[in-house]
This record gives structure tokens, C-alpha cells and sequence, in this order.
């Protein structure tokens, strides 16, 4: 499962990146994961199955989803509370269940 | 403070996340952010040129003005560089050729200035307007550039080849009209009929860019980018998408005084004013709330402290923001509002004064907040002094109200 994380600037999204990394080692799950800026995500989205978008750019959902469903990716917004150090568990479980319902 | 939160979120927040995802406000954002690393770049050549210790300025300054070639051609030429990436992105936006869009909006941007017949030299173009004072200008001749090529585009207003030429050169014969259109008009109000546009464009924008630089000027976007956090979305890059011109053109003269040797710069509040003296750790000031949390008897605090440090240190604080959280946290947002808003008039009252120098070298965000700001003035230790205050006050400002929330967790932790 390719997961793409996309936020404002890529920054903060690479601190989530880790924590999903080290959940799915965890799990034994074969997970990649990348982070993206808003700028590059265009160019990014066509390789990934599914895309979560961090809460403090929900207010650019509508551009993200439009891109991504091109090429028939399923976006999610990612909760507040799970984006943070402590929250792999609970996107690596969002990234699934919205690979299920594709 | 809950109902005011509810208010931000519900009322506030949509328009203003609205208008900064306007089509032609985001090419601004993205075509300006592009030539960041240009600026942070070519910037740090002006410290080269006057280090901070006198006895090595000294010896560097007869060599002063070759160092300062790149700087000169990178955030001297910053309109110039900022008119392409701004028309690439709209014209990309608009699912037009992004490369004819940046080329033609270069061409439109070039074309107001006019080329000066210079003795033994040949023409040369007045590099004046090519820079953040032209940035405005940038921007207009782009918008026009690429809304030229769309209308043309869109009307079908364009040599079409026939099938099995190749596309690279079907692609040059479409954008001959619109290079046409553009060069023709600008050329007839800018030569023929002798509008200064560049300076016209400038006047019509400078008190928005002096009322930038005043503490209204300040205080406005510090308080909007955190009742925007408060709320949950990345409110520098909504406030930013409208602010940022005026920040780059308060830094383009601070910077071009600083290389002109000047002592006393003429502007207070280009963006790592922000950056470096208010938003220490990230938006909020929450490097403080962070050092609290090291010292936190609840376990999850604690916790989320330790993870929360280093970035911090480097002015992220997505972590704290969703993890504490401190959004939509009527009791933590109160210092996150109120902390910043007091170390901006601080700041802007010890720069008003000349108590610290003047920022005007754009240092990439992510470095700890005494660094940033010892390099953003040149290398003034007064400004390291001003940014261990800051936070020393933000630190008592989330005190009180850290207590209370640490109380609260507490609380839950001993029930489960």
C-alpha cells in the first residue's frame, strides 16, 4: 500500500510519515509512505493508492480531491488528533479502510 | 472562549481559506514561493559582504561590491523571477501551457521597463524596477499575460497546425497570437502613448506596502494567522497569500539599504520580523508551551513534550497544535492568541527604538528561532537577546493557562 501525505508545506508531514512508518514495521505491514507539499503533490499523486490530507489544509480538500480522482485515487482527511507523533495506528487504519471502499 | 472559537471556525475561517484558494491569489503564493530559495540564497551574500565582526568587515569590504554579484542578480531581479513562476502557476491553473504563461508573462513584465542607451556599454535595462519594488508590477503583468492567452485560447483565437507536426513546434505557432496581442498593447500604452506603468503600479500599491510596515501592520495578520491555527488550518499560508508581496517588497528595501551600507534600515516588518521574533517555534509562540510540557506531570504532556521538542526547535508545531491539542482548546488558545500579539508590540517597539537591528536577510524558516534571527539582522546579538525574551514572556503567558489544562489531563489520566 503507497500512501501519499500531503500538507502546506511537506514539513509537518514528514513527522507524521515517521509514525506511520514505524507503526507498519510494527505490524509487519508492507507500507510506503511519502510526504508532499502542496506544490508537489501534482506531480506525486499518480503513483500512490490512496491520499490523506492534513487537517490544517482542509480548506484546499476540493483541489487535492479533484487532482487525485484523475487518475482514481481515494482521498481522506486526516483527523486532528491522529496527526501528531502518536498517531500511525490510526491513519495506517483510515489509508486501509478507504482502499476498501475504492 | 468556546463560542468565540466556534465563531472562528464556522464564520471566519471559510471565507478567508476561500479567498486565499482564489485562482489568481494562489499563482501569487506558489510564483513568489518558488523563487524562495533564490532569496535565501542570494540574500546570505550580504552578510558575506558585512560580516557581523568588525575587524573582518574591514578587510572584506574593498571586495564588498563583487560579493555581492549574486545577490545583486537574484533578490535584485526578484520581480523578475517571481513574474515567471507567477504566470507559469496561473496559466496552469487555468490547464493552459504553463510554459507559454511563465514566458509571456516574463515578456509582459519586461516589456514595461525600457532599455536605456548607456555609453561604450550599449543597452542596458534599469535594474530598479526588476526587483521587490517591482513586484507588484509582476504581478499585474502576469495576471494580463496570462488572461490575454486564455481569452485568445479559449475563443480559439490561435494558428492551429495541421495533425502530425510535432508538438513542440505546433506549440510555438499557438502562442505567436497572444505574444502578438501582448507585446502590441503594451507597446502602444507603455511607448507610444508613454504611461509609466512599472511606476504607476508602484504608487497605486505603496501605502498598502507602508501600512504593512506600520503596528496595525503588524498586529492584523499576527492576530488573523492565529485565530486561523486556533481553528486548525495553516493560517501563514492563507494570510500569506495576500501578505507575502508586502513582506518581500518591506525585505527588498531593507535589503538593498543594508547593501548600500546604510546603518539605520528603513523598514521594521518584512517577513522575518514574523518568523523570527513572534513566531518562535511555529505560529503561537509554542516553543514555550512545548518546554512547559517537558516539565509535565501528565504523562501524555510529558510525552508529547519529548516528541514535540526538535521540532519545535525547528518552528514546526503541527504536532502540538492537533496533539495537545490547541485547536479549538478554549483554554490553550487563549495564550496562543494573546502571547504573540504581546511580542510583536515588544519587538516592534525594541526595533522602533533601535534597540535591535532591523531584519533584512531572509534565512530559510526551519533554523532555531536565536539563529534565524541573528542572521535575518546580520548578525546583531540583540536580536538573540530579544528572541530569549519573547520567549521567556510567552513562557509566562502559557503558564497559567498550561496549569490549568494540565490539571484537567491529569484528571482523566488517574480516571482510566
Amino acid at each position: 500500500m503507497k500512501i501519499l501525505l500531503v500538507c502546506s508545506g511537506g514539513m509537518s508531514t514528514s513527522i507524521v510519515l515517521k509514525a506511520v512508518e514505524k507503526k507498519a514495521a510494527e505490524l509487519k505491514e508492507d507500507v510506503y509512505v511519502e510526504a508532499a507539499s502542496t506544490t508537489q503533490f501534482e506531480e506525486r499523486v499518480k503513483d500512490f493508492d490512496v491520499v490523506l490530507i492534513a487537517p490544517q489544509v482542509r480548506h484546499r480538500k476540493q483541489f487535492f480531491e479533484e487532482i487525485a480522482s484523475k487518475h482514481g485515487i481515494p482521498t481522506g482527511l486526516i483527523e486532528p488528533q491522529a496527526y501528531g507523533p502518536f498517531g500511525g495506528e490510526k491513519i495506517l487504519r483510515q489509508a486501509k479502510k478507504l482502499l476498501e471502499e475504492v | 472562549m468556546e463560542f468565540f472559537l466556534k465563531w472562528v471556525e464556522e464564520k471566519l475561517m471559510p471565507p478567508m481559506a476561500k479567498l486565499a484558494e482564489q485562482r489568481h491569489l494562489r499563482a501569487v503564493r506558489d510564483g513568489i514561493v518558488a523563487t524562495l530559495p533564490l532569496i535565501i540564497v542570494g540574500s546570505f551574500f550580504l552578510i558575506v559582504a558585512s560580516p557581523p565582526i568588525p575587524a573582518l568587515a574591514e578587510k572584506i569590504q574593498p571586495y564588498a561590491s563583487q560579493i555581492l554579484i549574486p545577490f545583486r542578480l537574484s533578490v535584485g531581479l526578484m520581480a523578475l523571477y517571481a513574474a515567471h513562476g507567477i504566470g507559469y502557476s496561473l496559466a496552469k491553473s487555468y490547464n493552459l501551457d504553463p510554459v507559454a504563461g511563465g514566458l509571456l508573462a516574463l515578456a509582459s513584465f519586461i516589456m514595461i521597463t525600457l532599455p536605456q542607451n548607456v555609453e561604450k556599454i550599449g543597452f542596458v535595462l534599469p535594474m530598479g524596477g526588476l526587483g521587490g519594488a517591482g513586484l507588484f508590477a509582476a504581478i499585474i503583468m502576469a495576471f494580463f499575460a496570462v488572461e490575454v492567452l486564455r481569452f485568445l485560447t479559449v475563443r480559439k483565437i490561435t494558428i492551429k497546425m495541421p495533425e502530425g507536426v510535432p508538438e513542440s513546434v505546433a506549440r510555438s505557432f499557438e502562442a505567436l497570437i497572444p505574444a502578438a496581442a501582448i507585446m502590441v498593447i503594451i507597446y502602444i500604452v507603455r511607448v507610444m502613448l508613454n504611461i509609466n506603468i512599472q511606476e504607476l503600479i508602484m504608487n497605486l500599491f505603496k501605502p498598502l506596502v507602508t501600512a504593512g510596515d506600520s503596528l496595525i501592520g503588524v498586529l492584523v495578520p499576527v492576530i488573523l494567522i492565529t485565530l486561523l491555527w486556533s481553528a486548525g488550518i495553516h493560517g501563514v499560508s492563507v494570510v500569506g497569500s495576500i501578505a507575502r508581496p508586502i513582506w518581500m517588497a518591506l525585505l527588498d528595501e531593507n535589503t538593498q539599504a543594508a547593501a548600500a551600507g546604510a546603518k539605520i534600515l528603513p523598514h521594521i516588518a518584512p517577513e522575518p520580523f514574523f518568523q523570527w521574533f513572534i513566531w518562535i517555534g511555529g505560529s503561537g509562540a509554542t516553543l514555550s508551551l512545548v518546554l512547559l510540557m517537558l516539565t509535565s506531570k501528565s504523562r501524555y504532556l510529558k510525552n508529547l513534550g519529548k516528541a514535540s521538542l526538535l521540532p519545535g526547535v525547528c518552528n514546526i508545531n503541527e504536532p502540538v497544535i492537533f496533539g495537545a491539542p490547541i485547536m479549538l482548546n478554549p483554554i490553550l488558545a487563549i495564550p496562543f492568541i494573546i502571547g504573540p500579539v504581546i511580542t510583536a508590540v515588544i519587538s516592534y517597539i525594541a526595533m522602533v527604538f533601535n534597540l535591535v537591528g532591523r531584519p533584512y536577510v531572509l534565512a530559510p524558516w526551519t533554523l532555531p528561532a536565536p539563529i534565524g534571527a541573528y542572521l535575518a539582522t546580520g548578525g546583531d546579538w540583540r536580536a538573540v537577546v530579544l528572541v530569549l525574551v519573547n520567549i521567556a514572556l510567552t513562557t509566562i503567558i502559557y503558564y497559567p493557562f498550561f496549569k490549568v489544562y494540565e490539571r484537567k489531563m491529569m484528571e482523566e489520566e488517574t480516571e482510566s
